[in-house]
């Protein structure tokens, strides 16, 4: 039996929609890691749960309203950003279902956990992180690796690394203006010009849905339309993908 | 200990803060706007009438699902006679003359939604409007947690399959970009 055939879609389901504890999550890694056609699937299956989530993000709204809500009234500014990012996703999406086959045949799209990083050994100089949780284990784990590793590569010279740190889901959290963590970001984007923090736009929506207010980020975020995107983007780029 | 002892001011405001996220999970399953506001408000009238039920704030947001869970499902009891909820020919609302591009992106993921069934539909967009866990998937529509899985597995599968035919049945013209393995 081919290994592919060993990981049923619900797992890979239940890995995308982070329901895994740890054990389970590295093994469906490794499997992605390994198996071209297991990684394929994940994209797919990432794609489709993009795409959903963004076809919904302004649905028409009736003609009377019979509840008054203060959150109804505020439109989505970035409405045309919005619907641009799902036209990219949609066109490369499908598009991707394809693309995504080639994602792993590259040597450095590789994917790892925090805790198998290690600086001195990895070869490639592309690398990003991704926190989806505010466990602080996991967000100090996040934000030591990404200090390790500009650190080992620093800013210049032929060493230098290029990192995002991509928020979405809870991790959101790490870069909201009351975040615990804030002094550590400012900390790492003021000593080193080569890191970018990213903040999933759909994880903005859904915050600001749930909270009826608008979610505020502290300057040294950068607006990304779909953490998921952004995440299949840099493994077709051949991204070093590194979950937090 | 009852979180709301009576209807407050402040349960009301916590309902209306929720008006959004009920609306557009049901409009993902209705796809007509009038009648997803209708559930939402239906759920909502329930909630401030039965607000002595609930027992814990944290859940008040599974609470409300469920609520429009059963809203949604009385709404096609009451038509079930004549209409099965799978076969509702759901209307699509982003539809227009003046339709432009985007829009029709947009309407190509709800009719993709809309060829689920209605039990793949809520699964779906629970877990990917809502963010929610299997768990809790499971216990608002009051089913097995490996249902909630097979559920979604199938519905995204299909959701792919719809995607792809979709964008062969729209534009031939463009099929050499994503012919290219």
């Amino acid at each position: 039996m081919k290994s592919s055939e060993l990981i049923s879609d619900e797992q890979l389901n239940a890995f995308l929609d982070n329901e895994l504890d740890d054990k389970e999550r590295a093994h469906i890694l490794e499997a992605i890691r390994q198996d071209k056609e297991i990684s394929v699937r994940f994209c797919d299956l990432s794609q489709i749960k993009n795409m959903v989530s963004l076809a919904y993000k302004n649905p028409p709204q009736p003609k009377q309203k019979n509840y008054t809500s203060a959150a109804m009234g505020r439109r989505e500014s970035g409405l045309r950003v919005a619907f641009a990012s799902l036209a990219l996703i949609l066109f490369g999406g499908l598009c991707g279902w394809v693309v995504s086959t080639q994602l792993l045949n590259q040597e450095d799209s590789t994917f790892q956990t925090v805790s198998q990083i290690k600086p001195g050994l990895l070869k490639s100089k592309k690398i990003l992180l991704h926190i989806n949780s505010m466990d602080n284990t996991r967000v100090q784990a996040t934000l030591e690796t990404a200090k390790k590793l500009l650190n080992f590569n620093g800013s210049n010279g032929k060493n230098r690394l290029e990192l995002e740190i991509v928020a979405n889901a809870d991790g959101l959290g790490i870069l909201r203006l009351n975040s615990p963590y804030s002094n550590q970001i400012k900390s790492l984007a003021s000593q080193y010009n080569n890191v970018t923090f990213m903040a999933c736009g759909i994880a903005k929506q859904n915050a600001r849905l749930k909270e009826g207010k608008e979610i505020e980020l502290i300057p040294e975020a950068q607006d990304i339309p779909a953490a998921l995107d952004q995440i299949l983007k840099r493994i077709k780029d051949g991204w070093t993908y590194v979950r937090g | 200990m009852r979180i709301f002892s009576r209807r407050s001011r402040q349960f009301e405001q916590q309902l209306e803060m929720r008006w959004a996220r009920l609306y557009r999970i049901a409009y993902s399953w209705c796809h007509d706007p009038q009648l997803a506001s209708d559930l939402t408000q239906d759920t909502l009238t329930k909630a401030l009438r039965k607000h002595h039920q609930l027992k814990k704030y944290n859940a008040l947001d599974a609470w409300l699902f469920t609520i429009l869970n059963n809203c949604w499902r009385d709404h096609y009891r009451r038509k079930k006679e004549t209409v099965d909820i799978d076969e509702v020919n759901l209307s699509p609302a982003v539809l227009s003359d003046d339709e432009n591009e985007r829009m029709l992106i947009v309407n190509y993921v709800h009719k993709a939604i809309e060829k689920l069934s209605s039990d793949q539909r809520q699964v779906v967009t629970l877990i990917d409007l809502e963010e929610m866990t299997y768990n809790e998937v499971a216990s608002i529509l009051d089913i097995p947690i490996g249902t909630v899985m097979s559920r979604l597995s199938r519905a995204r599968r299909q959701l792919k399959a719809h995607l792809q035919n979709q964008n062969n049945d729209t534009d031939s013209s463009s099929s050499n970009l994503w012919r290219v393995k």
